[in-house]
């Protein structure tokens, strides 16, 4: 039976994005009528093989080596290599996050296949059994549907685009892969700054407060943070309040940023660039506040205020206020 | 030390979503009336590259770019902000979702060059492939720093801040190495002068001829583009109106009351 191999990269216990890879990836095993595989690595991978056991991963191929206690590119990207050339799969997948950025280019290019960054969907065509990925592209502006020449498909899907598996326990046929060598990590690492976000992470919050050019400064985030605070939200931004150094990298939504699905994103002094939209547009409701009515924010948002927020944003918290 | 930047020729991803088309039975954008520019993450890339050599004594700063002639524009570019060297690797091809090309072209320019660093642009801002420098990185053999905002020179090496899913780490490493570059305060690209955008255009551009390496990497995997459209959306914007800002503010809340979402 052929396999679609999902890559996890936690330790321990199952994050959202895996969550998201594991239910990615039984769909397109049932689509192409193959099984689902799943890869862990770490100092001490059983716990991790008993959450994706519970999860429906009836083969797990598990990469154990004291020295993959941490992850590191080049450390992991070896154990899957490994793991490729055991499992044999049809298709790859990985989360566009911090790792499987970097490790789908690299593990395609050594197995010299190629991958596809920031999937959004996929389907299988009937008459030909092939993949076919949906990627966007120009910002957002436009979707590419693709097809990857040959198997496997190494693909990092789009974080927020897929749903996460549901419970459904299995008791999973566990191969332990030993990698001909594990290089050492190049990298010391010196310092490392998680930055811990007062309140709810942005991307799991239920509201998200977002500011952009039109704030004109780092000062005035201050009203966003009060208004989230309240709301039991998070404050985002855009990429041009980054680059002016307003706010952290960290809170950027967008395609390179943060991908958030919140119940309401209130885009503040934002003008809505694609790029930007692209991390909000899974909102259930896009709020826009912006003084001119002809920003293409509006062109995606539900509710729309033409205002300058310095007027609208004092009341809203005094509002917010009695009704909570 | 050699720092090699890859600079990307692309469709202004600035434009509009309403400028945007795409060219009749053409699986690719409409170029007429649209500028072209340095795509963003590559300048980053260079303002990096450049921030690095005026640490270190006896750095030069390359800039290259995979393309036909006109795509020679990022490269003057390049120059007029004092990048030490241009080369261009031709490819008339638009190179479209064929970053493996692209990425064997420039791991020829880098031996070509005796590259110490090479620094790239996390993706592209046309088809935001976001794969070269990866795929560069597996054909030079060298280690990779991803999403990187900045370098400085090391007690032993060098010494690279790049940002996690949730902050940031300070790295150490030895060159050779590929980094591969995030937008950050610290790495906006300067300013050119004007007098040096002018010295600029009078500057040499070398060609480099890397075919070898293309055709090694046109044998691994392909992405083949099924179809390219423009996603129909229906904007249904409700304007919130009001005499101030106080009214405006009481109605979206009653909007979004009723909405269930507050």
């Amino acid at each position: 039976m052929s396999l679609v191999l999902t890559c996890l990269m936690d330790q321990g216990m199952l994050s959202r994005d895996s969550l998201e890879v594991i239910g990615a990836g039984k769909s397109l095993a049932s689509d192409l009528g193959a099984g689902l595989a799943v890869a862990v690595i770490g100092a001490e991978t059983s716990a991790l093989c008993a959450a994706a056991g519970e999860y429906g991963a009836g083969k797990i191929y598990s990469v154990q080596d004291a020295s993959l206690e941490q992850y590191y590119c080049e450390g992991y990207l070896a154990a899957l290599e490994a793991v490729c050339r055991e499992c044999k799969p049809v298709a790859v997948l990985f989360v566009t996050n911090m790792q499987g950025r970097e490790l789908a280019p690299r593990l395609a290019k050594r197995l010299n296949k190629a991958a596809l960054v920031d999937c959004l969907s996929f389907n299988v065509e009937h008459e030909t059994g092939r993949i076919i990925f949906t990627k966007p592209v120009f910002g957002g502006k436009a979707m590419a549907q693709v097809v990857l020449s040959d198997a496997p498909a190494v693909v990092a899907l789009r974080r927020r685009s897929f749903e996460p598996a549901q419970q459904d326990q299995v008791e999973p046929e566990i191969i332990q892969v030993k990698p001909v060598s594990i290089p050492v990590n190049p990298f010391k690492v010196m310092e490392r700054v998680e930055e811990q976000q007062a309140g709810v992470r942005l991307e799991d919050a239920r509201v998200v407060v977002s500011g952009g050019q039109g704030l004109g400064g780092p000062e005035n985030f201050a009203i966003l943070e009060e208004l989230a605070g309240l709301l039991g939200g998070a404050v985002g931004a855009s990429r041009v309040a980054v680059d002016s150094g307003w706010v952290s990298s960290s809170k950027q939504v967008g395609q390179t940023g943060k991908i958030v699905a919140p119940d309401v994103y209130l885009a503040v002094g934002i003008s809505g660039a694609c790029q930007h939209l692209a991390g909000c547009s899974g909102a259930k409701v896009i709020v826009a506040i912006n003084t001119d009515p002809e920003a293409p924010v509006f062109g995606a948002a539900r509710l729309g205020v033409v205002g300058d927020y310095k007027d609208v944003l004092p009341p809203l918290i005094k509002k917010v206020k009695e009704i909570i | 030390m050699q720092i090699m930047v890859c600079l990307k020729k692309i469709l202004d991803p600035e434009v509009p979503p309403r400028d945007f088309r795409l060219k009749k039975g053409e699986m690719a954008p409409a170029t007429e009336g649209i500028p072209l520019v340095m795509s963003s993450f590559d300048q980053n890339a260079l303002e990096v590259g450049l921030q690095l050599r005026e640490k270190l004594a006896g750095a030069t700063v390359t800039a290259v770019t995979v393309g036909p002639e006109d795509s020679e524009d990022v490269l003057r570019k390049a120059l007029a902000v004092k990048a030490d060297r241009a080369v261009r690797v031709p490819l008339e091809q638009d190179s479209k979702l064929a970053g493996g090309i692209v990425a064997g072209l420039l791991a020829g320019a880098a031996k070509q060059l005796g590259a110490d660093l090479v620094i790239c642009g996390r993706q592209a801002g046309d088809w935001d492939g976001s794969q070269v420098g990866l795929i560069l990185t597996e054909a030079l053999g060298w280690p990779l720093v991803n999403l990187v905002m900045g370098i400085e020179p090391g007690s032993s090496g060098l010494v690279l801040r790049r940002e996690l899913d949730e902050g940031y780490e300070v790295i150490e490493g030895n060159s050779p190495l590929v980094a591969v570059v995030t937008n950050h305060e610290t790495n906006v690209l300067r300013i050119a002068k004007v007098k040096d955008t002018m010295a600029a255009m009078r500057k040499k551009i070398e060609l480099f001829d890397v075919v070898d390496s293309a055709a090694v990497e046109l044998q691994g995997g392909r992405i083949e583009l099924v179809s390219l459209e423009i996603p129909v959306k229906e904007a249904n914007c409700e304007m919130i109106t009001g005499e101030n800002g106080g009214e405006k503010a009481d109605n979206l809340v009653k909007r979004l009351l009723e909405l269930k979402v507050l």
